[in-house]
């Protein structure tokens, strides 16, 4: 069964691969990955199958805008995917959102930024202080892993200092201040 | 004990702005002597910040002082008392004018005081703050959600729902523990307040009603070691979406 960091290892890849091309082709991301889930073949080759299926064509800004969205896309679908099939979420150790949580309470912040200098996650976990993300082969994936307790988190991006509250791995937001706040539960484990 | 608890703060509040000017400026070393009685985590860092206030023109000195001296005298718990003076520092740090905030800090104080569960309202202050919300709205955020905090409050006493000190037992059906009274006090507020900040309406309290049953939900099956499934199953009993309709009308008028 595929475990949760080798999906992100298998996601991470194929938006790297796509940002190293340009950003060329990433609409039918979800639908490619949900199609490798239900192949079950090696993490490698999964790896390795994704490269292949996600070929370079043409580049160009609409492109790299429309991988923005493309890519939270495919985040939520597979989350949804993996909750409906209670593949790795099912661990009960998992947050609600369960993609990006981890069962030793290290929550995962990921965000496609291609374009930024310098990404943040604030929330309540740090006093509404940012937190910056990294982004160490400057694939424009940006990620910071947090460690949790068990609770009830509202946290949101700051790209380029610019408020982004609606996380689509969230599993919820709320409005406040005029602004969308993004919400993660995150499990003690013992489901008490 | 609440009304005992709100005389003492105006006592002392009347006392700290009326005693300084007899006895001298204020100057980072009444500061330092005073921070050494907060139980801070980061005291440097709010000796620092406001040794930048006491730099900067119209910096209210002496009501400052007081406010600390208020945060000392008042009973509450520590991590209150930290992220309301930790609230203060995050004023100054992010160029707020202290004087518009002042205010709001001391009504955290006295909600303190009442013994109410202030840490979330606190945080909501500090994300308006992160948000750069004018002071006025960060203010009348506070004062907001702090009305919503009584009205649940006393909802849950009207529907016989208390506290009792951690570890002492009682017989009463609806006798929780402070943390887990507070616990989901604290949640049933501040769902209420984002429903609303929302743009949602009191008069859909079926939907209010099923945002809280959702949240609580949620936080009881293993988010939330202080809300257990018997407890939110004995406030969704107690509650109502009329009860909900009611505390939400109160707070926006």
């Amino acid at each position: 069964m595929m475990k949760n960091h080798d999906l992100e290892d298998v996601l991470r890849d194929a938006l790297r691969h796509e940002v190293a091309q340009e950003l060329p082709q990433i609409g039918a991301l979800e639908e490619r990955v949900v199609e490798m889930l239900g192949d079950r073949s090696p993490r490698r080759g999964l790896i390795d199958h994704m490269r292949q299926m996600i070929a370079p064509t043409r580049g160009g800004r609409l492109g790299q805008m429309v991988v923005v969205g493309a890519t939270a896309a495919a985040f939520l679908m597979v989350g949804l995917f993996l909750s409906d099939r209670g593949l790795p979420l099912a661990d009960p150790s998992v947050g609600a959102s369960g993609l990006a949580t981890r069962s030793n309470q290290e929550v995962l912040f990921v965000v496609p930024a291609p374009e930024a200098v310098s990404v943040a996650v604030v929330g309540d976990f740090s006093n509404w202080e940012a937190v910056p993300l990294a982004d160490d082969n400057s694939d424009g994936i940006w990620t910071a892993s947090i460690p949790l307790s068990p609770g009830r988190y509202e946290y949101a991006f700051l790209i380029d200092g610019l408020w982004r509250g609606q996380d689509l791995l969230a599993d919820e937001h709320v409005e406040n201040y005029g602004q969308f706040t993004s919400v993660r539960y995150v499990s003690g484990g013992d489901g008490a | 004990m609440n009304a005992m608890a709100r005389i003492l703060v105006t006592l002392l509040l009347l006392v700290g702005l009326t005693a300084t000017p007899l006895f001298g400026q204020v100057d980072l070393s009444t500061y330092e002597q005073l921070l050494v009685l907060l139980p801070l985590t980061e005291p440097d860092r709010a000796l620092a910040a406001l040794e930048t206030g006491l730099s900067q023109p119209g910096f209210p000195a002496t009501q400052v002082k007081s406010l600390i001296e208020l945060l000392i005298a008042t009973p509450g718990p520590n991590e209150s008392k930290n992220e309301i003076l930790f609230l203060l520092v995050r004023t100054i740090e992010s160029g707020y004018s202290v004087t518009d905030l002042l205010p709001a800090e001391q009504m955290l104080t006295e909600a303190m005081a009442e013994g109410l569960p202030i840490d979330g309202i606190v945080l909501e202050a500090l994300k308006g703050i992160a948000q750069r919300r004018s002071a006025i709205v960060i203010e009348q955020g506070i004062d907001h959600r702090l009305s919503l905090l009584r009205g649940v409050r006393d909802l849950l006493f009207q529907k016989s729902l208390f506290s009792t000190p951690e570890g002492q037992s009682s017989s009463a059906a609806g006798a929780l523990p402070e943390s887990r009274f507070n616990a989901l006090l604290t949640n049933v507020a501040d769902t209420i307040s984002d429903f609303l900040e929302g743009g949602g309406s009191p008069f859909d309290s079926t939907v209010l009603y099923a945002q809280v049953e959702d949240r609580l939900t949620k936080l009881s099956q293993g988010a939330s070691p202080s809300i257990p499934a018997s407890d939110v199953d004995l406030v969704l009993e107690r509650i109502g979406p009329d009860d909900l309709k009611r505390v939400a009308l109160e707070a926006v008028s």
